[in-house]
């Protein structure tokens, strides 16, 4: 057979282009294995001895002691010496990493009196004004110092944070991370932002980002704000609620919630002031920082006409408690909706509220499953009144509420024990 | 006419299919993995410096069940269940079924974990064997142990969705080793889509790995041909077989060994069928199925990065019964959902990704096997160019090769899970030798399978396990 499309000629060709191109990913293959390596032993041999010193710089107590101290645990620093003004002056003497070509500019690189690699005669005098632990970063290679930053900013806080914001100011990382956050290209928006969220930095951007087109930079910049509660951050924040974005929504929520008390005024402006699909995330915010202010809204939206909005609405009156919030949540018993008289039935037994009881004995023989175990589960709660009104209901005539107040009473469970007997 | 000439016809029309068939699967394949480079591009820009902890402390964040089916696993039960409890999740519950073992996978449970008998009310949301006993344990308020009667993998699974209280479930083996941050990894795709039903992440095979304390510390590719040759599989089908799948139709497998439910969305399905060997792929292509035909959510995502790991068979035989058995299960599903086919009532479901699974999937071996019988006979009639055949044979091999080998640059590059020289260069040569008496018996095992599946034949078959490499510190 001869294949009119393909001759000998094009099949052979098409079979050497084949191994050029497995040629090619092989040769990649094998270069990239060796830039790991490279990569590896330069982060060893640069970071290392940096990561060690840092603790010391942030507390402003890098000294010749702690210098001294850790040169001795430090296995791939072959000198040190001490700056002729007094600085610490780090020289880590190293000829391999000299000739690694992946360093060609760092390797050659000398801030100040540091010198990272190399040798002694490229050591330098630096300008007396310059911060030794600033000197320390900026001989690290930029991609090294962004790293550094991630590493601790997640891991201090306070004063410490202060300092590593400092010197990430002293750098000049974080006017570079503000200018990336204008970058045309939303990855380069999203990683600056995220630097600037480690060092509680980004101020004069972050607000705008939460008003970016891409949902992931909004989500960003949602969690940026946990640690910005400023007015016109919250207000946006609480804007973001409505967003059509899952991602957004979720971030918004849990910074609203790290937040804590402080957005419970402007929750109540908002609850108040809006009735979509948005007032279902707030109310889960509020569920979470329960306070008397959310009363009101809570009984207004109690009646709303969304059932996922009346179900936050009770569990936000089982979380606030009070009068009103019982007498509201024992008319929700008597819901249209499964859901809500479940979740009513579930804030009353929280509530261990006992004068509900004959109400939740009632609805042990509803319909749906969820609102008879969660009447079980309450009237379990509520203590003795309860356990009198379950051992009734087992003889019951109404078959599904004696079978689950047999359920309720025979229920035992460690996690729960406390919280329901 | 003479019969020669007849058959002359037949047998040059039979290698125009395949001619054809080879390009139809070759496109599929390039399409999958420029799809799987993008996506795998993508992801690793989104994640990047990512403060993962966010969720870990979030108290939105979803809360999620383990269900962890063991049948006889008590030497592995106790290192597993303590892996899992260790996961850096909030909210995480862990529901154990001991799948009525005749081992004492329960008493070392119940001895190591403190376990103690509990009555709570719970639904029978979907059909499962009656629990005989239901255990918290004291030590870990969120382990849950679920001992019944024996009713296979999909029965302990259905017992334990009952049992679970989280939003979502992750059904995991009884032996899968999953990352520490693994977890929050997967349950990405849920909080950035709203309509995302299930996730999976990718599997690699154990084998070679040094394990220390039920975790992964140091990465090896396999000294051994056949475990070596399944670490390349795995790379290629998870990595753009799956990933690739994101962009182009949505996937249909999610691996049982980790794979992640909306639990609602699976209680809706009615859980994981009985009936199938291939339970895990049923499961997603039943609840995408639900979706389309109801309107509901049914999306699905594979996430290249989280990893669980597994041991993978180490002897022909224990290897030819689960290739057996796999191509047994997609047999099965092809047939039990015949009737998304080529059906634009299910979307790039219907119209893209099943047709591929029947088309590449499930016919690719047929077609190689055809192709192997009646090649010599073409030869010896010298109805085939020789040079041709040789040349086709290479550009066939090659193409195979580049495909693995881009997969190998597309996991090295993103993930560098093996650093060393010596871990790629036996990834390479084990990816050269895959062609040669590998590939030819994994077609016959799964025609095989097929054939088993129209005889009324399934079972599991058991895995014989060499234990987890570890290190003399460990």
């Amino acid at each position: 057979m001869t294949p009119p499309f393909a001759d000998l000629a094009l099949l052979w060709l098409i079979a050497e282009i084949l191994v050029a191109t497995i040629l090619g990913a092989l040769t990649l293959l094998f270069l990239h294995a060796y830039y790991l390596d490279q990569e590896a032993n330069s982060s060893r041999k640069l970071l290392t001895p940096v990561r060690r010193l840092m603790p010391a710089v942030l507390e402003g107590a890098l000294n010749k002691s702690v210098v001294d101290t850790e040169a001795n645990m430090l296995g791939s620093v072959r000198d040190f010496t001490w700056g002729s003004d007094g600085e610490p002056a780090l020289v880590i003497v190293d000829e391999d990493l000299h000739s690694s070509f992946l360093l060609p500019f760092s390797a050659e690189r000398k801030v100040g009196d540091l010198v990272l690699i190399g040798s002694k005669q490229k050591l330098v005098t630096a300008p007396s004004d310059f911060p030794s632990g600033t000197k320390l970063l900026l001989a690290l290679p930029k991609r090294f110092q962004i790293a550094l930053f991630i590493d601790f900013g997640r891991s201090i806080s306070g004063e410490e944070k202060r300092n590593l914001r400092s010197l990430a100011e002293n750098t000049g990382l974080l006017a570079s991370a503000e200018a990336s956050c204008k970058s045309r290209w939303w990855w380069r928006r999203l990683h600056s932002l995220r630097l600037l969220t480690v060092l509680c930095a980004g101020e004069t951007v972050g607000l705008s980002l939460l008003s970016d087109k891409n949902p992931l930079v909004r989500a960003q910049a949602a969690e940026w704000a946990t640690d910005h509660p400023e007015p016109e951050v919250t207000s946006r924040l609480l804007e973001l609620l409505g967003d059509p974005e899952s991602l957004c929504r979720f971030y918004v929520e849990d910074s609203l919630l790290r937040m804590g008390t402080i957005v419970v005024d402007r929750l109540v402006e908002y609850l108040n002031t809006h009735s979509g699909r948005e007032v279902e995330d707030a109310l889960k915010v509020c569920v979470g920082v329960p306070s008397p202010q959310f009363l009101d809204p809570a009984l207004s939206l109690m009646k709303h006409e969304n059932p996922a909005v009346r179900v936050l609405a009770a569990k936000l009156l089982g979380s606030i408690g009070g009068d009103q919030a019982v007498e509201a949540l024992r008319k929700l018993l008597k819901d249209i909706n499964a859901e809500v008289r479940a979740t009513a039935a579930s804030a009353l037994g929280r509530l261990h509220y006992w004068p509900a009881s004959s109400e939740l004995a009632g609805m042990l023989g509803d319909s749906d499953w969820h609102v008879r175990r969660n009447a079980g589960y309450a009237l379990r709660a509520v203590g003795p009144p309860g356990i009198l009104v379950l051992r009734q209901s087992m003889n019951s005539k109404n078959e599904l509420a004696a079978e689950m107040a047999r359920a309720a009473l025979e229920f035992y469970d460690i996690t729960t024990k406390d919280e329901f007997t | 006419m003479s019969w020669i000439e007849q058959a002359y016809g037949v047998l040059i029309g039979w290698e125009w299919i395949v001619l054809g068939y080879f390009l139809l699967v070759n496109s599929y394949m390039a399409l999958l993995l420029i799809s799987a480079a993008w996506e795998t591009w993508q992801n690793s820009l989104r994640s990047r410096w990512e403060a993962r902890w966010r969720v870990q402390g979030s108290s939105v964040a979803p809360t999620l069940s383990m269900l962890v089916p063991a049948y006889n696993e008590s030497a592995t039960i106790l290192q597993s269940v303590q892996a899992l409890l260790a996961l850096y999740y909030p909210n995480l519950e862990v529901v154990v079924v001991n799948d009525g073992s005749k081992d004492n996978t329960l008493s070392l449970l119940i001895e190591r974990f403190e376990l103690v008998r509990i009555n709570p009310i719970y639904q029978q949301s979907v059909p499962a064997k009656p629990a005989r006993g239901l255990y918290r344990s004291r030590t870990h308020p969120n382990l849950l142990v679920v001992d019944k009667e024996n009713g296979g993998r999909s029965d302990a699974l259905n017992a334990a969705i009952n049992l679970a209280t989280g939003e979502l479930v992750c059904a995991i083996d009884a032996d899968t080793i999953i990352e520490p941050e693994g977890l929050e990894r997967l349950i990405r795709p849920f909080l950035t889509g709203g309509d995302v039903v299930a996730a999976g992440g990718t599997i690699r095979p154990v084998n070679g790995c040094i394990v220390q304390r039920g975790r992964v510390v140091s990465v090896r590719a396999p000294t051994r041909a056949l475990a070596g040759i399944q670490v390349i599989e795995y790379i290629r089908a998870f990595l753009f077989g799956r990933v690739g799948w994101n962009r182009l139709g949505g996937n249909l497998i999610i691996s049982g060994a980790f794979g992640m439910f909306r639990r609602d969305a699976l209680v809706a399905k009615g859980g994981y069928e009985k009936t199938c060997i291939c339970e895990d792929m049923e499961a997603v292509v039943g609840v995408r199925r639900l979706g389309y035909e109801q309107g509901r959510p049914q999306r699905v995502v594979y996430i290249p990065d989280p990893v669980g790991w597994t041991e993978v068979p180490e002897s022909t035989r224990v290897l030819g019964k689960q290739r057996d058995r796999w191509h047994n299960g997609l047999t099965d599903v092809i047939w039990r959902h015949r009737r998304i086919l080529f059906n634009p009532s299910y979307g790039a479901m219907g119209m893209v990704s099943f047709p591929y699974f029947l088309l590449v999937e499930w016919l690719g071996p047929f077609i190689e096997a055809l192709g192997l019988l009646i090649l010599p006979i073409l030869l010896l009639f010298g109805a085939v160019n020789v040079p041709f055949a040789i040349l086709f044979f290479l550009v066939a091999y090659g193409y195979g090769l580049i495909l693995s080998i881009s997969s190998l640059l597309l996991e090295e590059f993103s993930f560098h899970r093996h650093e060393t020289i010596r871990d790629r260069a036996l990834l390479v040569i084990w990816t050269m030798l895959e062609t040669f008496g590998y590939r030819q018996l994994t077609v016959y095992w799964r025609i095989r399978g097929a054939w088993n599946f129209f005889r009324g034949r399934s079972e599991w078959g058991a895995m014989e396990r060499r234990g987890f490499a570890t290190s003399p510190a460990s």
